[in-house]
């Protein structure tokens, strides 16, 4: 009941913070929208008991995305630039891809279902593996560090190197606008 | 009555901090200067921090604590850099403002 | 006779220290015993939810930003301390308890931090403060 209404609660908030962001036509208060969006989406993985993935989108969403969002506008202007086109055409398309996203829930199973087919095929054989192979307690820890560890390295390679992209990109155009301002100096 | 009376009081507390959440979203919405929003942001996060809590205890497992605290981290850290940004890049109307002020 | 003199001494602040320990104890067990500690607690929840919405009202009605900052810091400092203290009161003494006290103590450094930014911040970039607040403030520094 209480994590019904909660959720409820929890669920209009995100949509009225979405709906602001398409209202507001300043991009700092966007970004900082943004941030509020994913703090509220984590707090709705915390309900769901999905812990790791409340703690991802909070150091992604609300961390980094930010960061990042405010440094791509001081290379570029703080105000939206008007639309010439009308938005006819990307909107049907956002509706016709959200009835799709919403048809395909239908066949999803009820949350907490134990015969969810997550539930039933290789589950139960890795949390009956995980304290035999590997002495981790938290089975998905066990599973992203060793059982799919190849692909956690490329994840962590890709990550890094997206990382060290950015980087680059922000020093070498700060370096290149200071020398201009030098060269008109 | 004791046994239900802590559920009554986490949710007593729960309420507040939505309305709370809401009041700060207005603001954040409609705050007039760019600070208004910062303040806005950062008092949002500290209201996560603080419901992620009692969400905890009301539903009798407050294991999630930790995500309270990196919440708390991450808050403090998008704040400071959201300022170090306006502080020291000088964006947009802040630069013109001061300028005009010389 | 120093050496007397000392000894009795240890043994009597060891006693007063004993006796000081076990008064506590008993206060504590009592308390427990009757409850007292679980409505210190839910008092200083409800004390704490009624300050958060305090804060946020005032700085959703608040007129200018420098008053606005003033309501905010009231959720900041005493909503977070009056809930976590209850959360604590509430949980006994425990690994979560430590891990609410971590939480506390980082928002009570970090709480008053940020706001200090965010009113630099906004010193800084000409934000200025209405003209009584000013004079007030310059009253104050002579």
């Amino acid at each position: 009941m209480i994590d019904t209404v909660t959720n409820i609660i929890l669920l209009s908030m995100l949509v009225i913070t979405a709906l602001a962001i398409v209202r507001m036509d300043r991009l700092f208060a966007v970004v900082m929208l943004s941030g509020v969006f994913s703090l509220l989406s984590a707090l709705l993985f915390v309900t769901l008991d999905a812990v790791d993935v409340a703690f991802t989108e909070a150091a992604v969403g609300a961390g980094i995305s930010t960061v990042l969002l405010l440094s791509t506008i001081a290379l570029t202007k703080p105000v939206e630039k008007r639309a010439r086109h009308t938005a006819l055409v990307p909107f049907i398309v956002v509706c016709v891809t959200g009835a799709a996203l919403v048809y395909g829930t239908l066949d999803m199973p009820a949350f907490g279902d134990p015969n969810a087919p997550a539930l039933t095929h290789v589950g139960p054989e890795y949390l009956a593996r995980t304290p035999v192979d590997i002495d981790v307690p938290n089975a998905v820890t066990a599973i992203l560090g060793s059982y799919r560890g190849f692909d956690t390295l490329g994840e962590a390679a890709v990550v890094f190197t997206a990382g060290i992209g950015v980087l680059l990109l922000l020093s070498g155009l700060r370096r290149r606008r200071e020398d201009e301002e030098e060269d008109q100096a | 009555m004791f046994e239900t009376m802590p559920h009554y009081v986490f949710l007593f507390a729960m309420i507040c901090l939505f309305i709370a959440m809401v009041l700060v979203l207005i603001r954040l919405y409609n705050g007039p200067t760019l600070y208004d929003r910062v303040l806005s942001t950062n008092s949002f996060g500290t209201h996560t921090v603080l419901f992620i809590g009692i969400l905890g205890f009301l539903s009798g497992r407050p294991d999630f604590l930790d995500i309270a605290l990196l919440y708390a981290l991450i808050n403090f850290v998008g704040t400071i850099a959201i300022l170090k940004f306006f502080r020291y890049r000088a964006i947009g109307d802040a630069l013109e403002k001061r300028e005009a002020d010389k | 006779m120093r050496n007397l003199d000392l000894m009795l001494s240890l043994f009597r602040w060891s006693f007063y220290g004993f006796m000081c320990i076990f008064a506590v104890d008993v206060t504590v067990s009592l308390f427990t015993a009757f409850g007292v500690f679980d409505i210190i607690a839910w008092l200083l929840i409800v004390f704490g939810g009624i300050f958060a919405i305090i804060g946020a009202l005032g700085s959703l009605r608040f007129p200018d930003f420098w008053s606005r900052l003033h309501a905010a810091s009231i959720t900041d400092s005493g909503g977070v301390i009056l809930l976590l203290m209850g959360m604590g009161m509430h949980s006994g003494w425990n690994l979560v308890t430590f891990k609410l006290f971590l939480i506390g103590a980082f928002l009570f450094i970090t709480g008053p931090t940020s706001t200090h930014a965010v009113a630099n911040a906004a010193l800084v970039s000409g934000l200025k403060p209405p003209r009584q607040l000013r004079a007030d403030l310059e009253r104050d520094d002579d």
